[in-house]
Parts: C-alpha cells; sequence; structure tokens
C-alpha cells in the first residue's frame, strides 16, 4: 500500500509539472489567420519585406512549439510570446497594406484625372492654333499623336478596378508624360507662329 | 479501514524522496536543469539575418530559381536545429548545426552575387530593348520630319513612345514582367508603323520604278535638247525643281510639295503631288501664292489610273480625281495641298522664263541611293 502510495505521488508531481504544457493551438490558429489576411491583402507585393518578417515570425513559432513538443518538461512561453508578436505585426501589417493600396490608387486615379486635363488642354491649344497650309500638317501629325495617347487611357481605369494599382500609375504617368511632350510641340508651333 | 488523510498520503512521499536513490534525486535534478538550454550557435542569427537581408534586396524576385535552393537549405538547416533542440540537453550538438548553418551563410552569399548579377543583366537587357526600340522610333520621326510627310507620324508611333515611358517605370521599379510585356508592345507597335511606311516608301527604294523615272527624265531632256526648249524636272523626294534649257541644266530651286507628297496624286483631296509628264497650260500673274503655272493635271495617264482605282473599289465612286494642281509661290517652307511651291523669287524668275507649253516632269526619285532607300534599310535592320 505504501508502495503505491509513493508512485501515485510520483505520478502526481510529474502530472503537475506537466500539466500546463499544452501546444497554443488556438494561438496558432489565430496568428496564421491573421497572416493570411495579410497576404491575402496584397503583402507580399505591395509590402515584402514587412510580409517575410511575419511569415519568418509563424516559422520561428511552429519551430519553437516542435521543439517543445518533443521536449519532456513542455513550456509554450516563448512560443506563445513569438505568436502574439507575430499576429499583431500581421495586424497591423494588414492595415498598412490597405494604407499602402489607397495611396496608390489615389495617386492613380489623380494621374490618371491630370491626364485627361492635359488632354484636354492640348485638344483645345490644337483647336486655336493658327492652320494655314504650313502648318496644317504639323497640327495633323500632333492631333494623330494625340489620339494616339487618347486611345490608352480607358485602358487605365480597368486596372485601377482589377487592383493593378503600381501597373496603373505607371501607366497614367506615362500617358501622361506623352500629353505634356505633344502640349509643348503645340505651344512650340504657336510660339513660331507669333 | 483507517480513512487516508492527506498527511498520511504526502508524508510517504516525502519521506520516499528524502530517502530516496541518489540515482531519483539526480534525475530529477537534471529534469528540472534541462529547461536551460546550452546557446544557440550564432550562425543561425546570422542566417535568418541574412535571409532577411536577401529578401530586402529582391533576392527571390531577380533569382527565384536559386533563392528557393537556399530557402530549402535554410529550411533543412532549422528543421536540423529543432531537431537539436529537441533532443535532451546530455544529447544536444550543435557543432554541425553551426557548420550547416555556416554553409548556409556561404550559399545565400553566391546567392546575392547571382541575384545582383542578374538584375544588372536584366536592366541592362530591357534598358537596351527600350534604347533600341527608342531609335527606330526616332528614326521613324526623323523621316517624316526629313520627307515632311505627316502621314508617316501613326497612331502607334505614339502608342510605343507612350508604352516605352511605361516600360522604363517598369524597370525602374523592377517589375521585369510589366516591362518585357510594354517593351514587346511597343515593338508591335513600331512595326507597325515600320510597316506602313515600308508601304508607302517602298517606290522610291524600287529599282524599276526609279529607272523608269531616270527614263522619263531622260527622255524629256533629250526632247528639250533635240527641240531647243525649256522643260521643268522636279524630284519630289530631293525636293527640288530643275529647269532645263535645250537639254541643260539652267537652275535648281528647293520646293516644297503636298502633304501627302510620297504619294503618286490619285483623287481630288488626297493632298499629293502627282507623278508623270505634263506640261503647263495656264499662267496665273495674281495667284494667291504670288504667280503660279497650272499643270494639265490630270493627263490621260491620270485618268486612267484613277478610272481603274474606282473599278476596283479602292476609292468610293463620289470621289473626283481633282486638279488645279500648279507651280507656284508661297515660299517651300510650309507643305502643299499637291502643288509645287517655290520661294517667291524663285517662281517670279521661273515665270519670267517659261512660257506656257513648256513640259514638266514629276518623279518620285532619280536615285536609289535615296534617304527614304537607307532609312528604310536602318530600320529594318534595327529590328
Amino acid at each position: 500500500m505504501k508502495k503505491l502510495l509513493v508512485v501515485l505521488a510520483s505520478l502526481a508531481l510529474v502530472a503537475t509539472l506537466t500539466a500546463c504544457a499544452k501546444a497554443p493551438t488556438e494561438e496558432i490558429n489565430a496568428t496564421k489567420a491573421a497572416v493570411d489576411a495579410a497576404v491575402a491583402e496584397g503583402a507580399q507585393q505591395y509590402t515584402p519585406e514587412d510580409y517575410k518578417m511575419v511569415a519568418d515570425g509563424l516559422a520561428a513559432a511552429n519551430a519553437e512549439i516542435k521543439v517543445q513538443e518533443e521536449k519532456f518538461f513542455k513550456n509554450f512561453d516563448k512560443a506563445k510570446q513569438i505568436l502574439a508578436k507575430t499576429k499583431a505585426d500581421a495586424e497591423a501589417l494588414k492595415g498598412k497594406v490597405a494604407q499602402r493600396k489607397e495611396e496608390l490608387k489615389q495617386a492613380a486615379i489623380a494621374t490618371l484625372a491630370q491626364a485627361n486635363t492635359a488632354l484636354a488642354e492640348a485638344k483645345a491649344l490644337l483647336a486655336k492654333a493658327p492652320k494655314g497650309k504650313g502648318s496644317k500638317a504639323d497640327i495633323e501629325a500632333m492631333q494623330t499623336d494625340l489620339a494616339g495617347v487618347e486611345a490608352m487611357i480607358p485602358e487605365v481605369q480597368p486596372m485601377i478596378d482589377g487592383g493593378d494599382f503600381i501597373g496603373a500609375n505607371e501607366k497614367a504617368n506615362a500617358i501622361l508624360a506623352r500629353i505634356t511632350a505633344v502640349s509643348d510641340e503645340v505651344k512650340a508651333a504657336i510660339e513660331k507662329k507669333k | 479501514m483507517k480513512p487516508i488523510s492527506i498527511v498520511a498520503t504526502i508524508g510517504p512521499a516525502l519521506s520516499f524522496l528524502r530517502a530516496g536513490s541518489i540515482l531519483t534525486a539526480c534525475l530529477l535534478s537534471l529534469l528540472l536543469t534541462g529547461c536551460s538550454e546550452p546557446p544557440i550557435p550564432p550562425e543561425v542569427d546570422l542566417a535568418v539575418s541574412q535571409d532577411q537581408n536577401l529578401w530586402k534586396v529582391g533576392v527571390p524576385k531577380y533569382a527565384p530559381r536559386e533563392y528557393e535552393e537556399y530557402a530549402a537549405t535554410l529550411r533543412a538547416g532549422q528543421d536540423m536545429l529543432t531537431a537539436e533542440r529537441s533532443k535532451f540537453i546530455w544529447f544536444q550538438d550543435y557543432d554541425p548545426v553551426a557548420k550547416f548553418f555556416g554553409d548556409v551563410i556561404a550559399h545565400g552569399e553566391q546567392v546575392r552575387t547571382a541575384a545582383l548579377t542578374a538584375k544588372a543583366r536584366e536592366t541592362t537587357d530591357l534598358s537596351l530593348q527600350i534604347i533600341k526600340i527608342g531609335d527606330r522610333l526616332r528614326i521613324l520621326r526623323n523621316l517624316a520630319d526629313d520627307v515632311r510627310d505627316k502621314k508617316l507620324s501613326t497612331r502607334s508611333m505614339a502608342r510605343a513612345e507612350t508604352l516605352l515611358n511605361e516600360a522604363k517605370g517598369h524597370v525602374k521599379n523592377g517589375d521585369w514582367t510589366k516591362a518585357r510585356r510594354a517593351i514587346s508592345e511597343a515593338n508591335l507597335n513600331v512595326d507597325s508603323a515600320v510597316n506602313s511606311t515600308r508601304k508607302m516608301v517602298a517606290r522610291f527604294a524600287d529599282g524599276q520604278q526609279i529607272a523608269h523615272w531616270r527614263g522619263q527624265v531622260a527622255n524629256a531632256i533629250q526632247r528639250s535638247r533635240n527641240n531647243g526648249g525649256y522643260l521643268i524636272v522636279v524630284n519630289k523626294l530631293d525636293r527640288e525643281l530643275t529647269l532645263y534649257k535645250s537639254g541643260q541644266q539652267v537652275k535648281t530651286y528647293s520646293a516644297g510639295m503636298g502633304i501627302n507628297y510620297l504619294a503618286d496624286k490619285l483623287y481630288s483631296g488626297d493632298r499629293a503631288t502627282p507623278e508623270g509628264e505634263y506640261r503647263i497650260t495656264r499662267k496665273l500673274p495674281a495667284s494667291k501664292y504670288y504667280k503660279a503655272m497650272l499643270i494639265n493635271y490630270p493627263n490621260e495617264e491620270d485618268q486612267r489610273r484613277f478610272a481603274e482605282a474606282k473599278r476596283r473599289g479602292e476609292i468610293s465612286k463620289r470621289t473626283h480625281i481633282g486638279g488645279l494642281i500648279e507651280i507656284h509661290g508661297g515660299g517651300t517652307a510650309g507643305l502643299t495641298y499637291g502643288c509645287v511651291a517655290l520661294d517667291d523669287r524663285h517662281i517670279l524668275e521661273l515665270y519670267n522664263t517659261v512660257e506656257v507649253g513648256t513640259p514638266v516632269v514629276i518623279v518620285g526619285a532619280l536615285s536609289a541611293n535615296n534617304s527614304l532607300c537607307s532609312t528604310l534599310d536602318s530600320l529594318c535592320n534595327a529590328n
């Protein structure tokens, strides 16, 4: 009887020492969900460095859990700490990505609006440019140029709508630059005629 | 049976511990000290930080295959570390881990070099492609300016220029896929512009056509020599009007042409300068363009070509053949609707020299080694 009690007491002691050591499954799931949400928002495309940090955080937490699971006396405190930090980082990252996307979107919209305004101005300039036998052909060439660039403007909005804000920005900027160049040519031609 | 109190239960256990074997005590002590692990080799942190740096400089983007291999090695190292850390403290040996991570770091450096080389190579390659397409565009633009045929300025050229600007932005951002796409589209647009230019200027590089024009001029000069009369020869590509007398060249004037002067005039409003053998039918002393001399466009050949084009449906049935093609003043700087324009002092000279009936031969070019020919060559070779 005495021996049995000794064995039971020893088992109770071991159980007490290992009782708290359960893998933090909920924390893992919550952190993974937060990282996935940041990825879904576009973290890999818009903030790749930050994405790498949270992805590494999740991997480090998983590695720590794996280590502890193999231990006789498990201690998941460090893993929990890493998970908590990674989760917070991932949540902040999601917001950061959304903000970055919005900035790029607004920039693309603004550049597109600028391009449309510049186009209207260039057309107005061309309309009032003196048309003689000598300048008619130049004006027609500039009109052709403008028409060529104008045909590209409708390509920007679908890119914005599709979430390709970086691509939309580049296209809108390129269009604006070309319209500005034509506008400058028109102004130079008008100046020459004066 | 006596009830078992807590004291009665723990008491023997404690006494067991107190009186337990040395082995049990040692085991417990070692189990408790197992929580404090030996330090992880510094190579591990260095490798992790290297991976983040590689990511920061865009290695996965510039050398994806090499980075993937590196990342797999790093993952293997981390698994090795995990396995080592999972072992009981007595059996942990981090020397192989440190060595493995040392190798990972060396591998990472190789990958970084490969990525930076690939980045430089790709950026250079894309930039060169942009420059090459830009050069072809410049040749086209210069050609349009040189020959002053504004039909050579096309929408596809404007589109190509815009796409090249866009491609430059993508190269700057390191987005090679989008840069390649924009470059490829720009190239297609330049090809389209080159092809339409080639169609327009092919006649000027055609040996048979050049021989025909040379023959027309040679025959007219021979007739001038035979009859001792004046002859006007207009070379459209060289933008020159040459006056002959008795087969001898008297004077050459710069001349302005039609907006669409590379084409042979076919119908009213095409703004092309006609080609063929004509004569002065009327002299206009008070023209809108100072002084003018009307030629007999359309001649029989023009009418035949016009009728043929109509029959083939190449032009609308309501289209007229046009007329009122003159050699007039007003200056050579501008472009005409198909007439040949001279500076006022030159038209006055010519007007006072030649009479109604003077033959006028208008040809596209007289040399196969003309500017259009060489430009066309450079455009085709540049592709």
